[in-house]
Formats: structure tokens, sequence, C-alpha cells
């Protein structure tokens, strides 16, 4: 194990196929517990970096174990939890709990057992010896806005397209993308993806008299990725947009949170 | 090929038909969004607005589309990052000696590695019931794991127990602060420079990267028995607010602590290291704590401007509207330079300046590693150290060596007790 990054025959043989899940089980479990690590982090104001550096871990957690043998909602819990301190914006494991608890039903609850606490700080000793203490994580979205920093005028279009990819960036998180490409080679390609549907051609603003005309504007930053890696993302990411029933909730083990609430007696009436 | 395309336009069709909001991933929730572009109300591409145009482009993809079959070469083009190369071991493989210290929020203990039969430092952490793994340590290891410099302490393992979490790092004799107290009335000034030197060459390598150490102190500064200086205790590097008492039950030190920080400003960056740099510079030059506070972050500020002499509005624009100035508690000294206060500074050229330009008390005004190291101060540092690589220490070519100290610490020599 040299690198968190990995081939798609890799991904392809993860954990949780020798452990007799299917693929689409697993796309369907990594989908869910991406929202589920979005959804927790929104609630509790986690910034955008945080929740994608959770997210990542998750995905490199489950490239280590089986759906099977470690319970997704705890895994999320946990790597959320982490990226938490990671990120330098820690929250107090009882707040995640608490978190938790108004997404999740109390029957999915059940799966935190007696003491959700306990179980998510385990899982999270857990999480960093897989993870092995690797926890710098780098995102696409930095590259986004440096990249479209140095593209030539236009700027309302860019920003146009910047946000569309920014999107994209979002979304990505819930595909394997980070399992397989550097973050700055995702940027270009979600940012191609964007221009493409935007209709917009994206060049490069000209550096120097020793400017290339006849490259790519990616290749201005990323000198060695061809076009195919490009597409073959571009692809990817349509393909689960395309997959991803998105009419009906695509979270569906997750209940949404209700609406109607009891209010306990003992709520007091002003904050002191 | 073409049939996915014909699936994703149709899906994209019927996407923006039922309005899907509540499809999309990150819902309505305005928190991922860029920064630059902070005002747009979707924030996933499930909630774009023009349909029309996604079926255009989808389309014109498809006609664009090259082949995207034959790329597993190119697959985790430059993958060769974060190799996690730091093995897990056991708690067995090391022996646990006498303590060493205390840190900002662990014990290290000297140990024996049984495998590599050498000295190693043990650092143990002991897990919070409530919030598990302390968040200084997952910072530590992980800037750490990513500092290979000769100048930067080296951890070689972590264990992991149910309770507890052991660093195992490289074991270095002493620390700058035991060093002083041995050799009191100053360091011979040919250390102080080598020191010095390495001491900005591992701060360096860091501000390079982005990363503040944020708690430089002699306790800090591990000393080798031929003189290799590490810098050690990342605890406390890159996290959001300066050490405070909050952090730990012991009050941490002020005395390296820079005027405007201490003033109340937190919008600092390598600035921050490089007072501290400059205080230790003075320190190991007069052999006592250049300002040491006793109380409070205002008799820390007192011994400064008693030192240095107390800024003005004049001399400092902008002092009297840092959040902590008080002007009720400040003293009026006359302003004095560094070599007035240690006169010792003029026995080698160019020190007197260095430390001047680090001890400024506006933080844009401070000088940076780098150019520190190029200060005239360091002219008689041997080209061939200078154009060493980071992983190398200075004493690997014989072209400089430790000098003898001149002043021992008298009575009981700690060295003896030693041995």
């Amino acid at each position: 194990m040299s690198s968190w990054y990995f081939c798609s025959n890799e991904i392809v043989n993860s954990p949780s196929r020798s452990d007799g899940i299917e693929i689409t089980a697993e796309c369907r479990y990594r989908r869910e517990g991406a929202r589920f690590i979005m959804d927790v982090g929104n609630r509790m104001n986690l910034r955008y970096e945080t929740v994608a550096t959770g997210i990542v871990f998750y995905h490199r957690f489950y490239m280590m174990h089986s759906f099977k043998t470690i319970n997704r909602l705890i895994g999320a819990a946990a790597c959320l939890y982490l990226a938490g301190k990671a990120e330098e914006t820690p929250k107090k494991c009882r707040d995640l709990v608490k978190a938790v608890r108004t997404i999740l039903s109390e029957r999915q609850m059940e799966a935190f057992g007696d003491d959700p606490k306990e179980e998510i700080i385990s899982h999270e000793r857990l999480l960093l010896q897989t993870i092995k203490f690797d926890l710098c994580v780098q995102h696409p979205y930095k590259y986004i806005v440096k990249f479209a920093k140095n593209l030539k005028d236009d700027r309302a279009q860019i920003e146009k397209v910047v946000q569309m990819a920014w999107n994209f960036v979002n979304d990505s998180l819930s595909t394997t993308l980070c399992l397989q490409w550097k973050p700055q080679v995702v940027a270009v390609s979600l940012l191609h993806l964007a221009a493409k549907l935007s209709k917009y051609n994206l060049s490069a603003a000209p550096d120097g008299p020793h400017y290339d005309h006849s490259k790519s504007w990616w290749q201005h930053f990323l000198p060695e990725i061809n076009s195919d890696v490009l597409e073959d993302i571009c692809l990817q990411m349509l393909d689960f947009y395309d997959k991803t029933d998105v009419g009906a909730s695509n979270y569906n083990m997750i209940s949404p949170p209700k609406i109607t609430m009891k209010v306990p007696q003992s709520i007091p009436y002003r904050t002191l | 090929m073409k049939k996915l395309r014909r699936r994703l336009s149709a899906t994209l069709l019927g996407l923006n038909n039922d309005g899907s909001a509540t499809g999309s991933a990150f819902g309505t929730n305005t928190t991922f969004r860029p920064k630059l572009f902070p005002f747009r109300r979707y924030s996933s591409m499930y909630e774009s607005e023009t349909v029309r145009q996604k079926i255009n482009a989808a389309k014109e993809t498809i006609e664009n589309s090259g082949n995207s079959k034959q790329i597993s070469n190119q697959r985790r083009h430059s993958a060769a990052i974060e190799s996690p190369s730091i093995p897990f071991g056991t708690e067995d493989a090391y022996e646990k000696l006498e303590p060493l210290g205390e840190g900002s929020y662990a014990t290290v203990y000297k140990g024996y590695s049984i495998g590599h039969q050498k000295l190693v430092a043990l650092k143990e952490i002991t897990l919070n019931e409530e919030e598990g793994t302390p968040f200084t340590a997952i910072r530590e290891a992980s800037l750490l794991k990513q500092l290979k410099h000769a100048n930067i302490v080296v951890l070689h393992d972590i264990i992991q127990t149910p309770t507890k979490l052991t660093f195992v790092f490289e074991y270095v004799t002493t620390d700058l602060s035991q060093y002083l107290n041995l050799h009191p009335g100053g360091l011979n000034m040919k250390n102080v420079k080598l020191f010095l030197y390495q001491l900005l060459r591992g701060l360096s390598y860091c501000h390079q990267r982005r990363i503040l150490h944020r708690d430089i102190k002699p306790q800090n500064i591990l000393v080798s028995e031929i003189g290799e200086i590490k810098l050690a205790d990342f605890g406390l590097a890159r996290a959001k607010s300066v050490p405070s008492k909050t952090y730990s039950p012991d009050v941490v030190t002020l005395w390296y602590r820079p005027p405007d920080v201490l003033l109340g400003s937190t919008n600092y960056s390598t600035s921050l290291d490089i007072w501290g740099v400059g205080c230790i510079f003075t320190e190991m030059v007069s052999g006592i704590a250049t300002f040491p506070g006793v109380r409070n972050i205002s008799d820390q500020l007192d011994k400064i401007w008693h030192k240095l002499g107390t800024p003005t509005e004049e001399t400092w624009p902008g002092v009297t509207s840092y959040p902590e100035y008080c002007a009720a508690e400040t003293m009026f000294y006359e302003s004095r330079t560094i070599a007035e206060v240690i006169p010792r500074l003029m026995k080698d050229p160019g020190a007197a300046d260095l430390a001047t330009k680090m001890l400024q008390y506006q933080p844009f005004k401070r000088i940076f590693c780098q150019a520190a190291m190029n200060h005239q101060y360091f002219t008689d540092i041997p080209e061939g150290i200078i154009k060493l690589p980071p992983t190398v220490s200075i004493f690997c070519n014989g072209l400089v060596k430790l000098a003898p100290e001149e002043n021992e610490f008298e009575g009981d020599s700690l060295t003896s007790v030693i041995s």
C-alpha cells in the first residue's frame, strides 16, 4: 500500500466485493455515506473543506474495509468526526451524535448501540489506523479557483463555469473520483465539463512570449494530462448523474427529518 | 458510448422537469460554494438552470468525445505522493525507560527500540474519554509525516492502544533549555551561530510549506550530542489560535510571543515564529531569557517595552488600536537598541543587526527565515553547508563542528549525574 490512489481494477475488487457485496450496492453505499456526511456536516455548520475531507476519508476507509464488517453510518460519522479535528474545525462528539440523531430514524440509530459517542470514538481509532494518519487531504475546489484565475477573460462567463464546476466537485464526492485522480486532475476535468455544458471555450491566459498556442488550455496547468483522461472523468461524472435517481430521494436509507416535533415539557423558556 | 450520452440527455431533461431541488446532493444549503463566487442560489448540478443548454452541450460532447478507453497507462498520474511509510508498531516493540518531561499535551519517556536496538523518545498521549484522540495529536502526526528535514525531529512510529496513543520519535540527548542551563552566561558565539542557522533552516522549511510552528521556545528545540538542532512539538502548529491556558492546565509561556499577538492580533503569520527565534537568539547570546514576563500578558508586554522601549503611534502606527492595548497599564520606557540591552551581541559582526531585524515590533517589518539565512551574520557559513539538501545534517561533511563551551555549570555537573 503505497498511495491513496487506485486503478479501476482495484476499486472494482474492493474488500466489499470479496465480502459478497455487489458493485452497484457499494456505489450506493458510497453515495449515501457521502450524502450523510454532507447532511450532518451542514447541520453542524462545518466548512466545505471539512466535509469534503470527511468524505475522502470515508472512501479511503472502505477501500480497506468491507461495508459488511463496518457499519457505514458509524463509519461515516467517525470520518466526519476525524475530519473536524484534521481540518481544525473540531466539534464535540456529543454534538455530532445530536446532529446524527436529527437525521436518522430511531431504527437507524440502533446501529450506533447504547453509547453512540463511544461507538464513534472507537471507530475513529480504527479509522486513524486504517488511513495511517494521512490526514492532509487536498480537494479540487482550490484548484478550480486557482486555474480559473489564469484563464483568459470574460469574467462573467468564467464565473458561471466555475460555479458549475464547483457544483460538479460537490457531486463528485459521491463518486470514487477522489480515489482515482489527484485533485488537480479532477479540477481541470470538471472545469472542462462545465465549459462544455456552457458552450464556452476556455483558454489559458498567455503567460509570456513562450506561450504555446497549440496546447489545450489545461495543458498549461497540467502538461502531462491528455484529453482521454479528461473525457473519462467527465463521463464518470455524467454517468453518476445518469444512474442516480434524482426525482425520488436517493437517500432512501435515511428518512427525512420529521417536521412535526413534540416539544418536551422540560425545555426552559429562556436560555440563561 | 452513444447510448450513455443519450441516457444522459434524457436524465438531464427529466431532471429539470421535476425541478429537482430535493434531489440535490447538497440540498439548498449554501455551505458548499466557492468563496470567490459567493452568491448563487443553486449549489448542485441537480439544480441547474438551463436544460436546453445542457442537452445541446451533451450532444456536442458526443461529437467531440475521444477514445476514453486507453487511459489506464495515464491513470494515477504521479500518484507517488503520500506514501504511508510509517509502520504501525506494537507496544512491546519498545521498552519504556524513565520520563523525560511533560509536553504540551503528553508525557515523554525515554525508550528503547528492541527491534532497532536504539534509544527513542516515546510521547504518550492519553486518549480523552469524551473526545477520543486529541486534535493536537492528530495535527502533530499529520504534519510530522510530511516534514522530512534534518532539523525537524523524526517521527518513527505510531502505536495505538484503546487507552493511549504513542508517538515514537528519534531520541535526542537534550534540549536548548537544558543546554542553556548547563552553560550559563551565554553560549560560545560560534555555537550560537550554528544553532541559529539550523533553527532557521528547519523553520524555513516549515514556512515554505505554509506551516507555522507557533510554539517556539527552548524546550521545543532539541540539541543532539554533536550540536544538531531539531525542532519538536508540533502539537500547536498551524492551529487556529495561539496557545493559551485553554489548551492545557499549565500556563503556556509568553516569553517568546510577539507584541502584536500579545496585544490581541490574530492576523499573524510567519512573523510569529520569527519573533520567537529572535528571543532565542538573544537568549543564547546573553544566557538569560530576553523578555521573562512573570504574571500575565500585560506584564509580558511591560518586559518587552522595558527592554526595547514603549511603542507610540509615531514609532508603531496603529499600536493603540489593538484590542488588548491598555494605555493605563502601559508604562513609558525610552527606546533602546538590542545591542544596548545585550552588549555581547557586538562580539560578532552582524549579530546585533540580525537580532534587530527579528525583534521588530511591527510584524510586517520582521525579517523572513530565508532572508535571515542570507544575512551577513552568516557569511562565514561555508558554501558547502548552504548547498546541502534539506534532509542532510550540517555536520555531515566536517566543514563545521560544535565548539567547546566557555562556561560550564558549576557544582554537580548534570553530565556526570547522567553518566
